[in-house]
């Protein structure tokens, strides 16, 4: 682990620039990877994450770093707190932070966003499930039956 | 939730599903036919079990009777954070359904059920209510020479007290381990001879019985006997049901009454895996 003094830049798709403790970026494997072999000083580009995004993003590993280094003083039932009100928003936004939180690689970004998605879905209908994730019925309306009929049980009651 | 601004890709989704209950797994097959056959892949399939272990998304099982019916059904207990195991829902069996059956497991999430009456034996996986009907053991009974008498004895009846079930990582398979006690009789004299009790097939995972207060353990690995005492607060409570399971990979005893449908169980794990 570097200093704290030195900072990486950042450009995000919307061309704004970060500036980040090192400790805090590498929080993102693929901002790691890029760091350490890349030109000392140089601006890494995380081309498919926007500047919202990443503000946000770069929270959330900010409040990781400073509760594992100590700096921050807070219990993992509060920082399990401050993570599930980090999740508290709109789907798309949601969307968004998984698939910056993938090909950022930082995973227990990516578990934590999942989880949330999951759920958020546990207990809905499938039709419902079509909706949230723009999926075409491919069953002709006998083939769902049949399969409803097969998984009678867990039609019983919705939920889990 | 309303429609997306955009669509994830198919991986992202996998991840997602990969961390539902079984339950809501079960019911989004309706979804599409590609989720479908997503789900019954092995990879799917581990990624979702490990998830759910990972969440202490804990299933709990108990085998109880209804007092009215007098027909076996299983109470599945959750066990949320903080908070007393409590009966999330109770699921009926889709066979053996007159005899309370003997559980033996669990294993990966399956159980091997054996109806005592018959000696017919299951596998059923309880989170998917998918079972299947063992065939019957096609075990040769030896003639047993009495020392004692000087003669082979007639083999009068064969009981199936105990059974394991455990999984074999060298064959990738599972295994049911059980323990036949063979009565034999001197057809002369018609004097039974209660008889020893072995054990026909090894099975990898540990396993465990209940024995005059002792636990009995089976190495799979070593493929050898051992024995536990039982831990003393369990004493003897005779309204009491005491069940010994595997609870986040250490040994537990469950203490639930035998009568009152009390929703509430207590549960002591060691501080040792198994």
């Amino acid at each position: 682990m570097g200093s704290t003094s030195t900072k990486i830049k950042l450009r995000t798709s919307d061309q704004k620039v970060f500036e980040v403790e090192e400790a805090v970026a590498v929080q993102s494997q693929t901002i790691k990877y890029f760091y350490e072999n890349g030109c000392p000083g140089s601006v890494i580009h995380v081309h498919s994450v926007s500047g919202d995004i990443l503000s946000k993003i770069l929270d959330y590993c900010k409040k990781h770093v400073n509760s594992a280094a100590g700096k921050e003083d807070i219990s993992p039932e509060e920082l399990y707190e401050w993570d599930a009100n980090f999740v508290k928003v709109d789907q798309n936004t949601l969307f968004d932070l998984i698939l910056a939180a993938n090909c950022l690689k930082i995973e227990s970004l990516l578990d934590l966003t999942c989880q949330t998605v999951a759920n958020m879905i546990k207990g809905k209908r499938p039709k419902e499930i079509r909706t949230t994730f723009n999926i075409k019925n491919d069953y002709t309306p006998e083939a769902e039956e049949a399969v409803r009929r097969e998984n009678k049980w867990a039609f019983d009651m919705l939920g889990v | 939730m309303q429609r997306p601004r955009f669509e994830l890709p198919e991986a992202l989704v996998m991840e997602i599903l990969s961390k539902l209950p079984v339950k809501s797994l079960t019911r989004f097959n309706c979804v599409c036919k590609c989720w479908c056959s997503s789900f019954q892949t092995p990879h799917f399939i581990s990624n979702n079990y490990h998830n759910n272990l990972e969440n202490n998304n804990l299933n709990l099982l108990l085998s109880r009777r209804d007092g009215n019916t007098f027909q076996p059904y299983f109470s599945q207990l959750s066990t949320e954070k903080d908070q007393n195991c409590m009966v999330k829902q109770n699921i009926h069996l889709p066979f053996f359904k007159n005899d309370i059956p003997s559980v033996y497991g669990a294993c990966h999430g399956l159980l091997c059920l054996l109806d005592p009456s018959t000696d017919n034996a299951a596998i059923w996986n309880p989170s998917t209510r998918e079972f299947k009907i063992l065939p019957p053991s096609s075990i040769q009974r030896p003639s047993y020479f009495s020392p004692f008498e000087e003669t082979y004895l007639t083999l009068d009846d064969v009981e199936f007290y105990h059974a394991a079930f455990g999984f074999d990582s060298k064959i990738d398979d599972y295994k049911v381990i059980r323990f036949v006690t063979l009565t034999f009789v001197n057809s002369e004299e018609e004097h039974p001879h209660p008889q020893y009790g072995i054990c026909y097939w090894k099975t990898e995972t540990g396993a465990y019985l209940d024995f005059r207060g002792l636990i009995l353990l089976f190495d799979m690995g070593n493929e050898k006997f051992s024995i536990l005492p039982i831990p003393e607060f369990v004493g003897s409570f005779p309204e009491y049901y005491v069940d010994l399971l595997v609870f986040n990979g250490s040994l537990g005893a469950i203490v639930y009454p035998s009568e009152r449908i009390d929703t509430s169980f207590d549960l002591w794990v060691t501080s040792e895996g198994v």
